[in-house]
């Protein structure tokens, strides 16, 4: 029956998972064949379009992040194209689009939006476009500048109140240093033309496509990779329950394509409701294991904790600390397995109210990372028993929490035998180089084994070794041709030199300064390219949208080996950072200071975090390092997600799969990577996280 | 699978048939070989077991599956029974009140007025709550306008005492987006709900529920 319980639930929600699917474009967007609509997807949804038509290949990776705006990210393949059909041409572009008008039973939706504004400039265009819903048909009508106007173009009547409206600078003008600059000065300028299509539902899962087109494919019809003879363009779609999308397409008359979309929002929990077992009832304090005991007496407090261990461990929780008075417990708790931290709170109380004496009526949680206390969660043991049966249990048992910050825990009746703690695992690993032109993608992949000795809570010596079995990062041909210290772009060398890798060897010591603060002292082998010293201050009010943060290191670089030798590059590095939650899962950081080539500058991150916890994000770092010579990309900039594993499983787990995607790797505005920043070891504690997952306290 | 059929088996031999393991060395060793087996189960579950806990037969008729589950605890008018992969159905004087680790999260739900109508199987209308948890964890409540009317009298089947006579009762709820329908098999003397088959949410669907008794 397990199984079969938890199989069709998986089933069913994996069908419920479908996304309200619109036709994409060849650029991963919502559109018609190659032209745009003035559509957008469901607010957080996430498109992932791959495809081929001609010599080109097409792979896009399009956010709805807002509501009426989504940014798209793209890596294009065009085969032969570069020195005479020699090279392939690797492209990364971004694009932007926004909903200016939804539609309305009487009026369009209307859209303006920028392809490939800040790239090599081969995909460079604007558009303001149109969409109407008739019946079964969508109509679109829209005006394209640069590529989009390749094609029956006139003048820009723009030019008549500027002249410069008139021409469009070359977008590549400036030769590849100057790509990845955004390059204002060629927006909306220069020849447009008129483009428009018809969409038709033939049935809910059938809809064919005809556009006119406005991008006559001029670069790569000269170098031979496509065939256009005609402005038509035709396409055939057809979605999938589960919300993705084939669909067929005949370009310039003459190419036959084939597209994928994978559409899907984060928002949704393949199993919103989780696969884990049930927790324990709350029962009468009468019933309760221990009920009968004295709360004050020694023998009780014993008791409890032997009590209280095993049923937590099986929670995955580990007991630190226990103490009872008359009428309250105090337990500090370290959360193994939760991603949801109120959840761990539930569970936890859930099992206090199992056990504790029949007299203790205030249960007072401290959840502990590296053994050092964060908030202080108060619940009284009658409201849980009440209101685990409540329809409106989750929220009104936050109103009835308290919860505050707790920065002086302390070892109180700390569980005999926790110190010295080790910890230790072997798991398998992979990473990745992107976007090299010769090996677009390359792995590592090999095990990973971790160790973690505690002799006292907050203080800990952390190792992390490597053994790559798979390496196709060390083939890597090219080498740095970088102006500034090789902080970051020798990333080659470390793969090719090193065998048994040592990532990470290093002492740490978190502690609470006082109220509201946290601290943190690192020294050692801190990341995979520097060694060194690390002292960081996070002011993190318990209540609140900002909390600001202070760092201050002293790295010199590792020899390539990745052992125990540096060289003889060093730099004092740190940055003043702001934290924001601006609401809706919405957060913002900006960290000024100075990055490890010795450079000064400031990083501007905007993440956008699901509820759930899934993360997607971009951010971008401008330092007093020139553009030209900070070489191709001209500055450092990327996106960056976190997928929970739960969001995967389904089984609660506090792991997640992350990755950093920075089109380019370079040397400025590099950061080190500190094990362990503040921020983010503390911020799923503080009461405004823990109020986000409330829901899930009852579960 | 196998963890399955085995314990459909133990059930089968224990619960189902309420025979005491005590009695019967035979049964009783091959429910500790069984038990010392399926270390996946829930040891709250085989707690349990072994404690003979009453049973509900459990189904999922849009999908066919099914199961017994045990009682964990009663609670005033609140029943909680596991399932052996650690699934919960709690019910309410019979009523579904919340799941825990089927595809929907129902936390809780308030069906006292619809419940007065139906125990007492006498037609009217009445309005029901359901919350749920949604995608980004939060608890999400639903809202149901519920009409509930007697169909007549109905014999069923009831694992260990036999046929039982009882008054069908219909719920039909409708909110703006979803609907479903509930019936229930109700003992006229008593109010007591001993086969229903009752909505759990748009993902899980529809669960029965008939209950085991043990002689």
């Amino acid at each position: 029956m397990s199984g079969h319980l938890r199989i069709m639930s998986m089933l069913a929600a994996l069908c419920a998972l479908q996304a309200a699917a619109q036709t994409v474009s060849t650029l991963g967007t919502p559109g018609l064949i190659d032209m745009p609509t003035a559509e957008v997807f469901e607010d957080g949804e996430v498109a992932l379009t791959t495809l081929r038509f001609g010599g080109i290949q097409r792979n896009t990776a399009t956010v709805q992040i807002f509501p009426r705006i989504h940014g798209s990210f793209r890596y294009a393949i065009i085969d032969d194209f570069d020195q005479g059909g020699a090279r392939d041409r690797f492209d990364r572009s971004f694009d932007i689009h926004f909903q200016i008008a939804d539609e309305t039973p009487r009026s369009p939706a209307l859209a303006v939006g920028l392809r490939d504004f800040a790239g090599t400039g081969l995909l460079s265009s604007e558009y303001i476009v149109a969409t109407k819903t008739v019946g079964r048909a969508k109509l679109t009508g829209g005006l394209g500048w640069g590529r989009l106007a390749e094609r029956g173009s006139f003048d820009n009547p723009l030019g008549l109140f500027a002249e410069r409206f008139e021409t469009r600078p070359s977008a590549g003008a400036g030769g590849i240093s100057t790509t990845g600059q955004l390059d204002f000065g060629l927006y909306f300028r220069g020849p447009m033309a008129v483009f428009g299509g018809l969409d038709y539902q033939v049935t809910d899962r059938l809809s064919l496509q005809v556009e006119y087109s406005s991008d006559a494919y001029a670069q790569e019809e000269d170098r031979d990779v496509i065939d256009i003879e005609s402005p038509i363009n035709l396409g055939m779609n057809y979605r999938f329950p589960s919300g993705s999308n084939v669909r067929a397409h005949l370009i310039g008359g003459t190419e036959i394509g084939l597209q994928y979309t994978y559409l899907f929002n984060p928002k949704r929990r393949p199993i919103p409701g989780g696969r884990e077992g049930a927790p324990l009832t709350v029962p009468d304090a009468r019933a309760a294991r221990l009920a009968d005991l004295p709360p004050g007496a020694r023998e009780t407090q014993a008791a409890a904790r032997a009590a209280l261990v095993p049923l937590l461990a099986e929670e995955g929780i580990t007991l630190e600390g226990l103490s009872l008075e008359r009428r309250e417990a105090t337990v500090r708790i370290e959360n193994g397995r939760w991603d949801v931290e109120a959840q761990a709170i539930g569970r936890t109380a859930r099992v206090l109210a199992n056990v504790l004496p029949a007299g203790i009526e205030s249960f007072t949680i401290v959840p502990q990372t590296f053994g050092v206390a964060n908030t202080a969660i108060t619940l009284n043991r009658s409201d849980l028993r009440e209101l685990q049966t409540d329809f409106d249990g989750a929220w009104k048992s936050l109103a009835r929490a308290r919860i505050e910050d707790a920065p002086e825990a302390g070892r109180a009746g700390e569980v005999p035998g926790l110190y010295p703690e080790l910890r230790y695992g072997i798991a398998p690993y992979s990473a990745f180089s992107l976007f090299d032109p010769d090996q677009p993608v390359r792995i590592a992949a090999g095990l990973e084994l971790s160790l973690g000795l505690s002799p006292r809570p907050g203080l800990s010596f952390n190792a992390l070794t490597r053994y790559p079995l798979v390496d196709t990062i060390e083939e890597a041909s090219r080498r740095s041709d970088s102006v500034l210290p090789r902080v970051r772009s020798d990333a080659v060398l470390y793969a090719l030199e090193s065998e048994f890798e040592i990532n990470q060897l290093y002492g740490q010591y978190l502690f609470r300064p006082g109220g509201d603060l946290f601290g943190r002292v690192s020294a050692g082998y801190l990341e995979t390219m520097f060694a060194g010293l690390s002292g960081e201050v996070l002011w993190s009010p318990n209540e609140g949208p900002l909390a600001l943060g202070v760092e201050l290191n002293y790295a010199r670089q590792r020899d390539f080996d990745m052992l125990f030798g540096l060289q003889d590059y060093d730099v004092v590095t740190g940055h003043a950072s702001a934290y924001y939650d601006f609401g809706s899962g919405y957060l913002g950081q900006l960290d000024v200071g100075r990055y490890l080539a010795g450079d000064w500058g400031a990083t501007f991150s905007l993440d956008r975090e699901y509820n759930n916890g899934f993360r997607i994000g971009a951010y971008f770092t401008l330092t007093d390092v020139p553009f030209e010579e900070f070489g191709e990309g001209s500055f450092d900039k990327g996106i960056r997600f976190t997928v929970p594993l739960s969001w995967i499983t389904g089984e609660p787990s506090r792991g997640a799969v992350s990755q950093l995607i920075q089109p380019v790797l370079r040397d400025g505005g590099a950061r080190l990577s500190v094990p362990n920043r503040l921020h983010g070891v503390t911020r799923s504690y503080r009461a405004q996280s823990l109020a986000k997952g409330w829901g899930r306290v009852f579960r | 699978m196998t963890v399955i059929w085995r314990a459909l088996l133990l059930l089968a031999l224990l619960g189902g048939c309420g025979t005491a393991t005590q009695n019967n060395p035979a049964l009783a060793q091959i429910s500790d070989r069984i038990t010392g087996e399926v270390a996946e189960f829930d040891p709250r579950f085989i707690a349990l077991l072994r404690a003979e806990a009453p049973a509900l037969q459990v189904g999922f008729p849009d999908g066919g599956t099914g199961g017994t589950l045990l009682l964990e605890r009663r609670d005033g008018a609140f029943d909680y029974w596991l399932s052996p992969d650690g699934v919960q159905i709690v019910l309410e004087a019979g009523m579904l009140h919340g799941t825990r680790g089927l595809g929907d999260g129902l936390l809780a739900s308030e069906t006292r007025a619809a419940r007065a109508l139906v125990r007492g199987a006498r037609a009217g209308v009445a309005d029901r709550f359901h919350t749920y948890l949604d995608g980004e964890d939060f608890a999400v409540t639903r809202t149901f306008r519920c009409v509930i009317a007697p169909l007549g009298p109905d014999e069923v089947e009831i694992p260990g005492t036999g046929p039982v006579a009882t008054i069908l009762v219909r719920e039909v709820c409708a909110s703006l987006d979803e609907g479903f329908e509930n019936l229930y098999w109700v003992v006229p003397s008593t109010g007591d709900i001993v086969v229903s088959r009752q909505w759990a949410g748009a993902e899980t669907g529809a669960l029965s529920t008939r209950v085991v008794v043990t002689p």
